[in-house]
């Protein structure tokens, strides 16, 4: 096949030729010779009709017709799949609905409830740290000194202060819960506890 | 002389009206239920939550959350209620339970509790983690994982794995039976009528233990802890008691092999009289005693 490299250029070049119409006369001319070569054609079509015409085998026949039996009944079977395919798909609608029924756990029932309590005391207002600066002015006596023993009570006394801080945060959390209170007053009294012993050991 | 003591009596009971307040209650009742297959696992995680675990014959997880607040103004209590936070939902195999406060670090005016009832099949394997507040878990079988800071722990007819792992939280416990493995830190554990096989790691605590027939092992590594050990008959286990830096004390009638006796260590071993194989107790302190003690006649208490 031949390639024409310059494409663009000549479609720009036949565009640029100019444009001529025929005259009438050529027109007249080509329908006379059409005529003129129908008369040709007769001892053509005499020949086609001396030809000899056979008749196909029976075999032809009963193989196209069972053809047809075949188109015909897998056009039906093609109904009867469509139709079990429909069938299935109701069954397994049916059987995921099951399932997700079975599977389905409602949301949670929120509801509300008031009632009214008595209590000794509903603010117990403990200041936690009113200790602090003796803490404090111990642990700036702890910062020079490097000795096994008070480093180990030490470390106890740090791990005390540490949840003192945590029953604090859960005091301002969840307020002043008496179980909070105690278990603070349990820390504390350890804390204390550590303290008496670095302060002799000092 | 009858006048004034009226008064008096009068007079002290107007001071203690004066010193009660009635505090308006409100509180939130959250109620749901899973259904449960084999191979859920349910997973608490309280914020200052009492945890109730318990068991039933349904296939179903059952949960009874309650969130109150309590003060003397019930819009006060109203709004703070509403700080409090929970989800309860299944996520594939897992069942989550959870509380926490939006706005932790605010001071909250009202006193906030949280309370989770959970009932379900005994042998769905448990979970929980709880910050502050307490869990009591009964009736479980299969395996039971807790991980408590500042909650008591208390556990009633448990059987199968246990893993529990506790600071600032004692753990009390009654008819244990399984693999179990204690983690305590500033934490007191009593356990009466234990079977299975334990190992117990402890720091600055008052361990008490029972063993019972059905015991295979025990060993316990306790620091700055004193290790009591009850026993009705110490013929059925054998013992290697170890207390550096303190004394092993056992009753006089018991056999004590010295193994070891020196100012900072004392280890003695006890074996009972008939039997080849034996469960095998073996306890070492640093920094504190161990006691092997009959039972008292009144009954061991909490």
């Amino acid at each position: 096949m031949l390639y024409e490299h310059n494409k663009d250029n000549l479609r720009r070049a036949i565009k640029q030729l100019p444009e001529y119409t025929p005259p009438p006369s050529l027109w007249d001319q080509i329908a006379d010779g059409l005529e003129e070569e129908g008369d040709d054609q007769a001892p053509l079509k005499e020949a086609v009709g001396r030809l000899p015409g056979y008749t196909p085998p029976v075999s032809v026949w009963n193989k196209l017709s069972r053809q047809l039996d075949e188109d015909q009944s897998r056009k039906r079977l093609r109904v009867l799949r469509r139709r079990q395919v429909l069938q299935w798909a109701a069954v397994a609608a049916v059987v995921l609905s099951a399932v997700a029924w079975l599977m389905y756990e409602p949301g949670p029932k929120v509801r509300l409830q008031y009632a009214q309590e008595t209590l000794q005391e509903f603010k117990l207002e403990v200041d936690w740290n009113t200790d602090e600066g003796t803490f404090a002015q111990l642990e700036d006596v702890l910062a020079g000194v490097n000795n096994p023993e008070i480093n180990k009570l030490r470390m106890e006394y740090e791990e005390l202060s540490t949840a003192h801080q945590d029953v604090e945060a859960m005091l301002v959390s969840y307020g002043q819960d008496p179980k909070l209170i105690r278990q603070m007053a349990d820390i504390e009294r350890e804390r204390s506890d550590i303290y008496r012993q670095i302060i002799e050991q000092i | 002389m009858r006048h004034s003591l009226l008064a008096i009596v009068l007079l002290a009971s107007t001071l203690q009206l004066q010193a009660q307040e009635v505090v308006q209650v409100v509180t939130k009742i959250i109620e749901k239920t899973f259904n449960y297959q084999d191979g859920y696992e349910v997973n608490v995680e309280g914020q200052k939550a009492e945890i109730f675990v318990e068991t039933w014959e349904k296939r179903e997880i059952g949960l009874r959350l309650e969130i109150s607040a309590k003060h003397p103004e019930r819009s006060v209590a109203e709004k703070d209620l509403e700080t409090v936070n929970f989800v309860a939902e299944r996520i594939r195999n897992k069942v989550y339970l959870r509380n926490y406060r939006f706005g932790g670090d605010e001071q909250t005016e009202s006193i906030l509790t949280v309370v989770y009832y959970i009932t379900l099949p005994e042998d769905c394997p448990v979970y929980v983690k709880n910050y502050f507040g307490a869990a009591n878990i009964s009736n479980l079988t299969n395996r039971l994982r807790i991980f408590g800071e500042y909650s008591q722990i208390d556990i009633d007819n448990v059987k199968g794995l246990l893993d529990i792992r506790t600071r600032f939280g004692d753990i009390i416990g009654e008819k244990i039976d399984g693999n179990v493995t204690i983690n305590a830190r500033r934490s007191d554990v009593t356990l009466y009528e234990i079977a299975g096989n334990y190992q117990i790691n402890a720091q600055y605590g008052i361990l008490k233990l029972q063993p019972t027939t059905g015991l295979l092992g025990l060993d316990i590594s306790a620091e700055k802890s004193e290790v009591y050990l009850y026993g009705d008959n110490p013929d059925l286990f054998g013992y290697t008691l170890t207390a550096t830096h303190g004394k092993v004390d056992a009753p006089d009638n018991l056999r004590l092999l010295a193994l070891e006796n020196t100012p900072e260590v004392q280890k003695v071993q006890i074996k009972p009289q008939r039997g080849e194989t034996y469960p095998m107790i073996t306890v070492s302190v640093a920094f504190g005693d161990v006691h092997l003690e009959k039972v008292p006649s009144e009954g061991l208490r909490y």
